[in-house]
């Protein structure tokens, strides 16, 4: 039973973290893939007690992983006009080369970042390292910090 | 008040490392936790020069208003920044070897609020020295490369 609370608790300060906390302040959702996975983990566990829905705790396992693996950011809040203007905005301020791709930009040379509207203002940002240098790892620090300076 | 500082050789001329450093436009680029700096008036960088600052500290939003109080190009700039917390920020370049050394020294004091929010004065004190050195390897990375 411990686990379950201590579950319980995980859950709602992740959950505070997460959403509750930005849109109180009115700011954008962004949640990087650790939390994701961290988010995922902690609700399965919330979860596990109620057999009705242990079937749907495989997907949000599969999901968790999914997510860990493709190095993805969820983001609510905003417009994909918005996201990309943080982006160009961002590699502007480190000075690194930014390249317009087919529905997402390679910056630094490297780094491609694939922007994807999933539903009205919510999105999937995922990044692919090609060769992920110390200016786009930094572009990629600034580019979340100017997504959650919008307001929602 | 606390202090913490930082320094670190630049290999571009001191020119170019002061006009990116003072500028508070570029501050959210190289200041970790550093998201915003707002209402930046007048444009033109100098003494006088005022805008509104958020830090976030793990998840934690510090505001304040700043003034820079010297300017002295390519070699120094004070920022007087007050709010959350009280600090005074002081870029020294001097030429080093063909590049540049860039040096940050921070005099900070938490509002107690502010301060019982987030954390005690030691874990504080770190993390305001890895800001510095953090800021530095920053400007190091946006500059040389």
């Amino acid at each position: 039973m411990w686990t379950f609370y201590t579950a319980l608790v995980l859950f709602v300060l992740l959950t505070a973290y997460f959403f509750v906390f930005p849109l109180s302040k009115k700011r954008p959702v962004l949640v990087k893939h650790g939390g994701f996975v961290a988010y995922g983990i902690v609700v399965a566990m919330t979860l596990y007690p109620l057999i009705e829905v242990r079937p749907f705790l495989t997907v949000i396992a599969v999901v968790a992983i999914f997510l860990l693996f493709f190095k993805l950011w969820l983001v609510y809040g905003v417009t994909e006009t918005m996201i990309s203007d943080a982006l160009v905005k961002a590699a502007s301020a480190t000075r690194a080369p930014i390249e317009k791709l087919d529905g997402g930009y390679k910056i630094d040379n490297g780094l491609k970042v694939r922007l994807r509207n999933i539903v009205g203002k919510v999105h999937i940002i995922s990044f692919k390292k090609g060769d992920g240098s110390k200016k786009a790892k930094l572009t990629k620090v600034v580019f979340k910090k100017f997504i959650q300076n919008y307001f929602v | 008040m606390s202090k913490v500082s930082s320094s670190i050789t630049i290999n571009k001329p001191i020119k170019e490392v002061f006009e990116y450093m003072a500028s508070p436009h570029n501050g959210p680029a190289f200041i970790p936790n550093l998201n915003e700096n707002t209402n930046i008036f007048p444009e033109e960088d100098g003494v006088g020069q005022k805008f509104d600052w958020r830090f976030n500290m793990a998840g934690v939003d510090l505001r304040g208003k700043a003034e820079v109080t010297e300017y002295a190009p390519p070699t120094k700039v004070v920022i007087s920044s007050h709010g959350d917390a009280d600090s005074t920020w002081t870029y020294t370049l001097e030429e080093a070897g063909g590049g540049t050394k860039a040096s940050v020294e921070i005099d900070y004091e938490l509002a107690e609020t502010a301060l019982q929010r987030i954390a005690n004065k030691a874990v504080i004190s770190k993390l305001a020295q890895k800001t510095t050195e953090q800021m530095l390897e920053n400007l190091k990375v946006i500059l040389e490369t």
